[in-house]
């Protein structure tokens, strides 16, 4: 594993929790994201790699495209921002600032790593974040394992570069889990340089899963590190396979939320926690209404097809959810409603910052909303506490609770 | 420079010697007479589609129909696109995933 920092590293602006809202809670958004530099791979990977790097691109009629291995090349198409309205504006004078999601993002350049991220989350409440990649997120899109070993390592290496010995911002390392031996040194260098988790793709290619135990090795190193094990919706394949009429719609339901319910299964299915009892996992940005639904269809299977399952597990497949899996929604009135179906330990929240789908900067205000007729308590757990014990966050003495 | 020194990649394969991209390398390079490696930063084939990387726009505007014309001889009509890399900034989320549905 290649140990050199190639780059002069930019450290992330570190400064302590302002809020301005949710100060009754210690608040940890369990999904992040953070906008890297272009060269967040060309600088830290051999030369030989270089030209199969994403990139954008011009053809011949002057339109730019996003080509990377292993997803379709799309058009850039500038949504319509308006760019003449600064965050800043909205702050001097006290105001929320206001997406206007019929119109593409109105914010840009946000996300970065600058004192501008912290004033974000100061401005939405939140004191720690798990962060997850935005250019990054095609770290497995190519069909080569060397290439997405090699991104992995690359996107790591920045994100210690920046985050290392951060006090608020935590990324997830990523781990390419189509060749297991690397992806057991990729988790091995994360807890050494001080990372909390580990970040896997739902998918994989060639039609394996993670029920199958080829892939033991990464679940005895992540449980030895003590590295929860994350699944963040929409990653490892592409998340647009629709298009035309609805595609939109489609992609975000079907191709992006729904991958994450393939690795719950199969790793509650397959006697992976039998062999590993202190391996730890969470879904990331893809709700939890459905996890009470799948508990239920895991241990009807488990019953009605009790001749065909195999190996026979300890327990039913729903209590290894719940003694070892984690949910992340941002705002999901169903799945908090359902809430004692899963438990209320294993809910966590995100504001999926910076991107548009998500809460932030009305974090608050959904809390109202998916919060409604919960106790102090369980919104506390919800909201931040549940991922401070995930991640082995320190919580400061004021917001700790029995 | 070799044909061997431009990645050659199927989106479903693994590795960069991709023997249908390799020989439609070798015959654009005998209709133009010359070989086309030096011009050329990587061929990649995403399901029918050709995405060809120029070195620089002239390149591509001498040499690319030269390109076209061998992937078509090999696999037919499909879209075909001469492109040149640029350092321009991009976010993933909003200007691929988002913003690319139907194309």
């Amino acid at each position: 594993m290649a140990s050199v920092i190639n780059k002069e590293p930019v450290k992330a602006a570190d400064q302590p929790a302002e809020k301005a809202t949710l100060k009754d809670y210690f608040v940890v958004s369990a999904d992040c994201h953070v906008n890297e530099p272009n060269d967040v791979w060309q600088a830290r990977v051999d030369e030989k790699y270089h030209e199969r790097l994403p990139r954008i691109k011009v053809d011949e009629d002057g339109r730019k495209w996003f080509v990377a291995e292993g997803i379709r090349p799309s058009r850039i198409r500038e949504a319509p921002r308006d760019e003449s309205v600064e965050i800043t504006e909205f702050v001097k004078v006290g105001e929320r600032p206001q997406l206007d999601r019929t119109r593409g993002a109105m914010f840009q350049d946000q996300g970065g790593i600058t004192a501008d991220r912290y004033r974000d989350m100061d401005y939405d409440g939140i004191d720690c974040e798990i962060v997850f990649p935005n250019k990054g997120l095609v770290n497995w899109q190519s069909s080569d394992p060397e290439l997405n070993t090699v991104m992995c390592h690359a996107w790591n290496e920045w994100a210690y570069e920046t985050f290392g010995g951060h006090s608020r911002s935590f990324p997830a390392a990523c781990v390419a889990p189509a060749d297991v031996e690397s992806a057991v040194k990729e988790i091995e260098w994360a807890a050494e340089h001080g990372f909390k988790s580990i970040m896997l793709p739902p998918l994989l290619k060639e039609g394996k899963g993670y029920n199958l135990p080829i892939f033991d090795p990464i679940w005895a190193a992540a449980s030895e590190a003590g590295l929860p094990v994350l699944f963040h919706a929409g990653t490892g394949k592409d998340p647009r396979s629709a298009t035309g009429n609805g595609g939109a719609i489609i992609n975000y339901v079907v191709h992006a939320m729904n991958t994450v319910l393939q690795p719950t299964v199969e790793l509650c299915a397959s006697g992976v926690f039998d062999r590993y009892p202190k391996l730890k996992f969470a879904t990331i940005e893809a709700g939890a209404g459905w996890v009470p639904y799948a508990l239920h269809a895991m241990d009807f299977g488990n019953f009605a097809h009790s001749f065909w399952v195999m190996p026979k597990l300890k327990y039913k497949p729903s209590e290894y959810y719940l003694m070892h899996g984690h949910s992340s929604f941002e705002t999901d009135p169903i799945g908090v409603e359902l809430r004692d179906r899963m438990g209320v330990e294993n809910l966590l929240w995100g504001n999926d910052y910076p991107h548009i789908e998500g809460c932030w900067p009305h974090s608050e205000e959904q809390l109202a909303i998916w919060g409604k007729g919960l106790n102090q308590d369980e919104i506390a757990k919800i909201i931040g506490l549940n991922s401070a014990k995930l991640f082995n966050i320190d919580v400061p003495k004021q917001y700790k609770r029995a | 420079m070799s044909t061997d020194s431009v990645p050659c990649t199927r989106y479903d394969r693994s590795g960069t010697d991709d023997p249908v991209l390799r020989e439609v390398l070798r015959d654009a390079g005998v209709r133009a007479g010359r070989d086309l490696s030096p011009y050329l930063r990587a061929l990649y084939t995403h399901n029918d589609e050709l995405i060809a990387t120029w070195r620089a726009r002239p390149d591509r505007a001498t040499w690319s129909e030269m390109l076209s014309a061998a992937w078509r001889d090999k696999v037919g009509e499909s879209r075909i696109l001469h492109l040149i890399p640029t350092d321009d900034d991009y976010d993933f989320q909003e200007d691929v995933v988002d913003n690319g549905a139907d194309e």
